[in-house]
């Protein structure tokens, strides 16, 4: 035990006396997932700005009569005619007779220069005054390219802003009071109608994705000094000094573990750390406070720390196994990738899966991944809870007891 | 001073290496094979050796490289088991009792390498720790050992900054740490300058005259001729001769150890033919 404390040691100071490494470890991450959620943010925000402030012109060909009455009765600029403001945005109306500039309208839209194309039947007005029942309705055709973000929105602006309007007005015309369309309305004025605890709402919200996230950088963060740890020693020809000592090479290996977990737990809570703080700047800069709302109970914090810290032993255990097998940093990569695939499509599944039964919470990774989900929505029951502490500690000690065998074996340790 | 030596000696209690027929087979993969032009995927490294050392002496274990000597040291120093054969450290063996084994021996070779992260100091205390010293007997062996090489000049600095002949003078220091009963040195100059080679072979010199057992591998035979009381060749993994220096001139009828090698060497690769 004392051998086991002083290898821990041992590990923790050759990362903590490091200023790179502990730059590289903890500062960095944390730099980088601040600076990607502010810079998603900024970008966002600014891509809403700008389609915000965009001007979208419109060409109507053959418009009808009703029709340009209607856009008389929004408000103009009478300096600007041709110039609609609706709510915040601007719309630039060029009004067209002519066949050609409809044919040449397209090619407009299609290279970006023209936003959205609206063309009118003949006798548009004839056909709506004249509708019989049963008779075809007359089809207001248009013409957009959806692959351009201002193209897109046009249409979908002006549908809503003034086309909608138009058709309310002009079925007003034909049956007079519209009311007597609405055979019933649903929740119009019950305003109580949301029943939910919000935390729950928003911790729905948060389980189909950080629980993947948590299991994701928590094996990150293991990874490349689980590697270094054990075959970086080998490589540099640092660990046959230890192997020369006195000590059971068991305690080697769990010094090695027991850092490696305090190591990585402290680099996944910097991870962590740094969304949680970075999350409401990317929310705040796009104008949402969604995720602030989200409270736990203590309860909820001592089994999320139970299974992240499980967890960690777990993750450190299996690359420490597969570190152990290597000859070298390059090799121990290799082995280690799929295992990191792997624990990758547990975290995906674990986003689907919607209905788990007791027993699944004992399959080693899976369980974990679904007992923080559930833990996040209040749904996990105390066996589940207990099965994947469980699972973990077991998995974790097999592994770790795998890897000290591992060490007695001369053709592993030395290559030979 | 040889009465002083003498109760050194005196004072020290026997300690003795037994190698009993050991025999050491490496199994090969097919990388393995293929990169050593093999057809078979056993590789005999050392064919039924054996040889005695004892306290207060320096024995060398000689041959060209890849004769088998650094794989037979290792399995004195526990790290390798034999395949066929016991090796006895004080009566313990090797294949059951390594921890007991490495609490009185120390082994050195230029694949073991300390961390180019610490510092010498750092892992002097490490070592010895690791060793069950007590933190004041760390202290005095530092000083002691520090002092007679020298590193207090670097001792602050990591291993990585260190010259190569620095880091040997370090690793030595750290390896001896507990002051151990056995030394076990591969290639103990390998590498060094002549001023830090020197500073190591009258260093082993100093724990022979302590009593200590010292077994060093060498292929470098004017040094082996200075430095060992007895010897074993091993040639082609096995052993073609052990003996005092005087017994192997006489044998070869030549007056030079190397001469009396190459002598040996080619009587076994006749035999061999």
């Amino acid at each position: 035990m004392k051998a086991t404390a002083i290898v821990m040691r041992k590990e923790l100071y050759r990362v903590f006396s490091d200023k790179k490494m502990i730059f590289g470890l903890f500062v960095m991450p944390a730099m980088v997932v601040i600076g990607i959620y502010l810079l998603m943010g900024i970008m966002a925000a600014s891509m809403m700005q700008d389609r915000a402030a965009h001007e979208p012109t419109i060409l109507i060909y053959g418009a009808s009569e009703s029709f340009q009455e209607y856009i008389k009765t929004i408000k103009q600029d009478p300096q600007q005619p041709g110039i609609v403001t609706i709510g915040n945005t601007v719309y630039h109306i060029v009004w067209t007779e002519d066949e050609s500039e409809f044919a040449a309208g397209k090619d407009r839209i299609y290279s970006g220069d023209l936003d959205l194309l609206l063309s009118f039947p003949e006798d548009f007005d004839e056909q709506i005054m004249e509708y019989k029942e049963g008779a075809a309705a007359p089809d207001l055709k248009t013409f957009y390219n959806p692959s351009e973000d201002y193209s897109d929105n046009a249409r979908r602006d002006i549908l809503a802003d003034i086309i909608e309007p138009y058709r309310q007005s002009l079925l007003g015309q034909r049956i007079g009071d519209l009311e007597q369309l609405t055979v019933f309305t649903v929740d119009k004025e019950n305003d109580e109608s949301v029943i939910q605890n919000d935390n729950k709402a928003q911790g729905k919200l948060f389980g189909t994705v950080i629980p993947y996230m948590i299991t994701i950088l928590l094996f990150a963060g293991a990874v490349s000094l689980g590697t270094d740890s054990f075959a970086g020693e080998k490589e540099r020809g640092t660990m046959a000094a230890l192997l020369m000592l006195p000590i059971k090479r068991s305690a080697i290996v769990y010094g090695k573990l027991f850092a490696l977990m305090i190591l990585s737990g402290f680099s996944a809570l910097v991870y962590g750390g740094a969304m949680i703080f970075a999350m409401p700047l990317l929310y705040r800069t796009l104008g949402d406070m969604l995720g602030q709302d989200l409270r736990f109970s203590p309860v909820q914090m001592c089994m999320m720390l139970i299974i992240i810290v499980t967890l960690v032993f777990l993750y450190v255990a299996l690359i420490a196994l597969c570190a152990t097998f290597a000859k070298n940093m390059k090799e121990g990569s290799t082995y280690i990738t799929p295992v990191y695939m792997a624990v990758i499509a547990v975290g995906v599944m674990s986003i689907f899966k919607e209905e788990v039964v007791d027993i699944q919470y004992l399959i080693p990774f899976y369980g974990s991944t679904i007992a923080l989900k559930n833990i996040f929505t209040f749904e996990v029951t105390v066996p589940g809870f207990l099965f994947a502490v469980l699972s973990n500690l077991l998995t974790g000690a097999l592994f770790a007891w795998l890897t000290a065998r591992l060490f007695q074996n001369e053709r592993i340790m030395f290559n030979t | 001073m040889a009465f002083l030596i003498l109760k050194i000696r005196k004072e020290s209690r026997n300690h003795m290496i037994e190698i009993q027929n050991v025999t050491k087979i490496y199994k090969l993969n097919k990388k393995q094979m293929a990169e050593q032009k093999s057809s078979s995927s056993m590789k005999v490294a050392v064919r039924q050796v054996s040889f005695t050392a004892r306290d207060g002496e320096i024995f060398g274990v000689l041959g060209p490289n890849g004769a088998g000597k650094t794989t037979l040291l290792r399995c004195i120093a526990t790290l390798l088991q034999p395949t066929e054969g016991k090796i006895l450290v004080n009566g313990l063996d090797t294949g059951k009792e390594g921890e007991q084994i490495r609490r009185i021996t120390a082994f050195l070779t230029n694949e073991i390498k300390l961390d180019p992260h610490f510092t010498p100091k750092y892992l002097f205390r490490f070592f010895g720790r690791l060793h069950g010293m007590p933190e004041e007997d760390i202290e005095r062996r530092q000083k002691e050992l520090f002092d007679y090489f020298g590193i207090q000049e670097f001792e602050d600095k990591r291993m990585e900054e260190l010259s190569t002949g620095m880091k040997q003078k370090a690793s030595i220091a750290v390896s001896l740490a507990h002051d151990p009963d056995i030394i076990i040195f591969d290639e103990p100059t390998n590498g060094l300058d002549i001023i830090t080679a020197r500073a190591v072979t009258d260093y082993l010199r100093l724990l022979r005259e302590k009593g200590k057992l010292i077994i060093v591998s060498t292929h470098i035979m004017s040094e082996a001729q200075k430095l060992c009381d007895r010897m074993a060749m091993i040639i082609q993994g096995t052993c073609a001769f052990q003996g005092t220096l005087e017994e192997a001139l006489a044998i070869n009828h030549t007056e030079d150890l190397e001469d009396a090698f190459f002598e040996m060497y080619r009587r076994v690769m006749e035999v061999e033919k």
